[in-house]
């Protein structure tokens, strides 16, 4: 451990300033990323009242040279960086020399500490940022900091502190977090005298196994790949994890937890279409970048990050996420069912309504669908509803939207078709005249180049009328009418719509959408088994463009819990 | 009602019937089989209210009556009695029958006969008359053309005309028609051009199927009937007008194939096997003696196939639809055809060469690259 010096004033400027303390999370996670920084093995976090009565950390850390500790306490005092050349290459979390003396500043704190070797260590006791005590101790090496009494002397602090519950979530956030990214590092949490949580050392997977849970991990595709000068690892939540909130984002730089639009928004990028709007997908992802290219002093509570070269980063982590997704069997699982409720049996998707299958004597026997592309084999088993094929498979039963699978197929297809120049149109015996209002006959007319992209030929008739001369092949058992009235809509959206769309790709997804088999529609054995054919196929089976599945399984660990099985 | 008649005839008649059930479960109705006693007989119908389906069994009647009985069980009970004498019972006004053969005995649970809906009455006004056997080909050879565009009802069906001595079935989708004309035994009594229903008309080629002697066609109420003896199949009609049929029939060909249909449909087949996901395309080209097909997606494969025909007139290249094809190839019923070409993007038009009763029109797909 190196010894603790006040830096030079140019060096301190230079630090972004601002207040450390902003809530007991943020005690407890500067708290918490100390003892990291020292190399403890075990921490111990004791709280009360969410953190205001009390915050204690203690760790068995590298401790702190008995003269040193009140330096520690001391402005811009660290041992972390020396000169502002390490500002650059920063591998500590701590480096600013600023938050011991913040956390002092307003609380009753509390340090005690002794390095190894030491025969004693040195407890220092201080009352809104002034030494009131210091004494020398028997302890062992490592470091306890106790934090009473939290904002005791600025109560408008005090008063934006939001309620007990919230706040002990978002103390516990900053331990997860910071537990992900340290697994060989064991925790407990002590709450109102009680073990809260107890995170033992082990691997990586195991960590993420205990902070997300088991039925949240075992959903998650595992990860390790260099993307673009980085090295990414972690574990990407299959889509049935997505949630309707971010809280089940996790992202570390340099093992450092934090929040990035940029990396957020790669992400999500690579996942869009593959989850409804409003449905953010659930991750852990470590990026190890050097040091040089990474900028963490962006923020005081250092939960920011830049990159050097940004536009780089985002493609980089886009494609990762792409490509761990896309080589992955994706069928959605029903959800996990959440333990203890007591309710599960109520709460869990009980509406499967597979009483009107067709009985079993005029059932012909089941289609065999071999395993293709990312598809498992299966026995089309029939048709529920006119809407939802029923398959059997080794992992369970799986349930197919015959609408959503058909929609991904012509989708795909007609992407194809669009990169090949354009969409095969079936040509009509005698072209059909489609009388129009004057604002649709306008749209129609103006974006005939596109429409011909996808298969349309249509050709103005008087100044009212278009002549339907082709349609796409796709949709020769659709009604073309139906299909271009849908188109209208959408040209008539115009650029208003959702910039992140073309036009010609949301008019392609339109066509597919208005084409494809609806729900409701019987489908026979022949059509059964071309749809699952033509759907492994597909680049994205799991789910349509609009991100709705596609496919969904019910494990059969789940029918066993179902039918109370064990 | 007491009646009884042999197995294999009641079962004929409540299989044929039940084709016309409903699984409507707003109507309950829809899914029985009424019962009705005839002079010798009893009559058996079925609805699901745009078709009706009713089949009359030679019975002996000892006590007439009528009553419902659920199309599925009693399908699924006769069909597993013995060939024997069956015997159906049944109080008259009680919902509840008896039906025995043999050892066997089962006591079913009807609806009330008067919930079911009424048909026209019997006496349909006579139209004309076709051949059954030329009837069953005429609906093969175009209901597989007939569009599935709610939007446009009036070619959801197969216009039907008649008119003097000559019978027109017509059916289109838009992307090709299907022409199917005869000659009538008779002149018709009365000129007529209507649109069925496809469904009443795909179980109208079922049920003729074996069936000699003719057809004979009337109206009731607004409704088609086809009555061949022991069966009577009623269809609501479609309302609409059917497009002017004779304006897409291409009066003139630039290229005329002479080719044999088995061959020309076993190329189709083996080319569309490489043509599936690129919708199904399948390119034509003929000069001199030789018709080439190919076939061609980029994320599957390709194929060509050479076919020995006589072409005659200016080489045109076009691309259809495999599936188009292959519907008409299936069920033209003659052995050697001509395919007349107009143009790569104009519509063409297959016919059977020896006789002139038949003409598909097919319009060709728009490639690209
Ligand atoms: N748990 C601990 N174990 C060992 N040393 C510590 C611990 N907590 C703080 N220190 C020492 O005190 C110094 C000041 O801490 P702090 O005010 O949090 O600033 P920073 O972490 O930014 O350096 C650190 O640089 C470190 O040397």
């Amino acid at each position: 451990m190196n010894r603790i010096k006040v830096l030079e004033q140019a060096i301190a400027d230079r630090i972004a300033a601002g207040e450390v303390v902003e809530r007991p999370a943020s005690v407890v996670k500067e708290l918490v990323e100390n003892s990291l920084d020292a190399q403890a093995t075990q921490i111990l976090i004791e709280v009360e009242g969410a953190g205001a009565a009390l915050i204690r950390v203690g760790d068995d850390g590298s401790g702190i040279h008995p003269d040193d500790v009140r330096l520690a306490v001391q402005r811009f005092a660290t041992s972390k960086i020396a000169t502002a050349g390490d500002l650059d290459a920063i591998q500590s979390f701590g480096f600013r020399g600023e938050a011991l003396p913040s956390i002092a500043a307003v609380s009753v704190m509390e340090i005690a500490s002794a390095p190894a070797g030491a025969p004693a260590g040195r407890r220092l006791r201080m009352e809104g940022g002034e030494i009131v005590a210091e004494e020398t101790i028997g302890m062992p090496r490592g470091t306890v900091v106790t934090v009473r009494q939290l904002f005791f002397n600025t109560p408008a602090r005090r008063k934006f502190l939001k309620s007990t519950a919230r706040e002990f979530s978002l103390l516990i956030d900053a331990i997860n977090r910071l537990a992900l990214a340290h697994p060989a590092v064991s925790f407990r949490v002590i709450h109102e005298g009680a073990e809260v949580l107890r995170y033992p050392p082990g691997t990586a997977a195991e960590r993420v196994a205990a902070v997300l849970g088991e039925d949240v991990s075992s959903h998650t595709l595992a990860f390790s790949e260099d993307a673009g000068g980085m090295r990414a690892s972690g574990w990407l939540g299959r889509l049935e994890l997505a949630r309707g909130n971010r809280r089940q984002q996790y992202l570390f730089v340099n093992r450092r937890p934090v929040h990035s639009r940029l990396l957020t928004g790669a992400v999500e990028r690579a996942y869009q279409q593959l989850l409804p709007g409003g449905r953010y997908p659930a991750f852990v992802i470590f990026l190890e970048a050097p040091p040089q290219r990474v900028d963490v002093n962006v923020h005081p509570r250092k939960l920011e990050v830049r990159f050097d070269d940004e536009h780089q980063v985002f493609g980089a982590v886009e494609r990762l996420v792409h490509t761990v997704l896309r080589r992955a069997q994706l069928i959605r699982a029903v959800e996990p069912v959440t333990v203890g409720g007591g309710d599960w049996l109520t709460t869990s998707p009980g509406t499967l309504a597979l009483g009107d299958l067709p009985p079993a004597v005029e059932t012909a026997p089941p289609v065999e669908v071999a395993a293709s592309g990312r598809l498992p084999s299966m026995r089309l088993l029939g048709q529920v509803q006119n809407t939802y094929l029923v398959a059997d498979s080794a992992d369970g039963l799986i349930l197919i939207d015959q609408h959503a699978a058909h929609e991904r197929v012509l989708y795909e297809r007609l992407l194809r078709a669009r990169g090949r120049g354009a969409a095969d149109g079936q040509v009509q015996v005698t072209p059909t005249p489609l009388p129009l209002q004057a604002d649709a006959f306008a749209l129609l007319t103006t974006h005939q180049a596109l429409l011909a992209q996808l298969g349309f030929d249509l050709e103005p008739f008087g100044d009212r009328t278009v002549l339907i001369r082709a349609v796409p092949q796709i949709a020769v058992r659709a009604s073309p009418q139906r299909v271009l009235a849908d188109l209208i809509a959408e040209l008539a959206e115009g650029g208003k719509a959702t910039a992140a769309q073309t036009l010609l790709e949301r008019l392609t997804i339109t066509t597919a959408c208005k084409t494809a088999i609806k729900a409701g529609d019987t489908l026979g054995r022949d059509q059964m088994a071309a749809l699952m054919r033509d759907l492994a196929q597909t680049e994205d089976p799991f789910t349509c463009f609009h991100g709705r599945p596609t496919l969904i399984t019910v494990p059969l660990a789940q029918l066993e819990r179902w039918f109370l099985r064990h | 009602m007491w009646v009884s008649c042999p197995q294999t005839a009641l079962l004929k008649a409540v299989q044929l019937a039940g084709r016309a059930i409903s699984t409507r479960t707003t109507m309950p109705i829809l899914g029985y089989i009424l019962l009705e006693t005839q002079k010798d007989g009893v009559k058996l119908t079925a609805t699901d209210l745009e078709l009706a389906m009713q089949v009359e069994v030679v019975a002996e009647v000892k006590q007439g009556g009528q009553l419902t009985l659920p199309a599925r069980i009693l399908s699924e009970i006769v069909g597993n009695l013995p060939p024997a004498t069956v015997e159906i019972k049944a109080q008259e006004g009680s919902p509840q029958a008896e039906i025995s053969c043999e050892a066997s005995n089962f006591e079913i649970l009807g609806l009330p006969a008067g919930d079911f809906p009424t048909l026209p009455r019997a006496d349909a006004e006579a139209i004309g008359e076709i051949d059954a056997d030329v009837m069953r080909m005429m609906v093969n050879q175009t209901i597989f053309a007939v569009s599935a565009d709610e939007t446009r009802p009036f070619l959801t069906g197969v216009y039907v005309a008649l008119d003097g001595a000559e019978a027109k079935f017509v059916a289109t989708d838009g992307g090709r028609l299907a022409l199917r004309k005869a000659q009538l035994p008779q002149a018709a009594r009365q000129k007529v051009g209507v649109i069925v229903p496809a469904k009443a008309m795909q179980e109208l080629g079922r049920a003729l199927a074996g069936v000699e002697g003719r057809v004979q066609l009337g109206m009731a109420e607004n409704q088609l009937v086809f009555i061949v003896p022991g069966l009577r199949v009623y269809s609501r009609l479609i309302s609409g007008q059917f497009p002017n049929y004779q304006q897409v029939i291409p009066q003139e060909f630039k290229q005329r194939i002479r080719v044999q249909t088995e061959r020309l449909l076993r190329a189709v087949r083996r080319a569309s096997i490489t043509a599936r996901d690129s919708a199904n395309v399948v390119r034509l080209s003929a000069k001199g003696k030789k018709l080439t097909l190919t076939s061609n997606t980029p994320e599957v494969g390709k194929a060509r196939e050479e076919v020995e025909v006589t072409a005659e007139g200016e080489p045109i290249e076009a691309a259809f639809n495999a599936r188009y094809l292959m519907d008409c190839l299936n069920n033209i019923e003659a052995d050697e055809l001509f395919f007349e070409l107009t143009g790569p993007l104009s519509p063409g038009a297959i016919r059977p060469a020896h006789h002139s009763d038949y003409v598909y029109v097919l319009a060709p797909v728009r490639v690209y690259a």
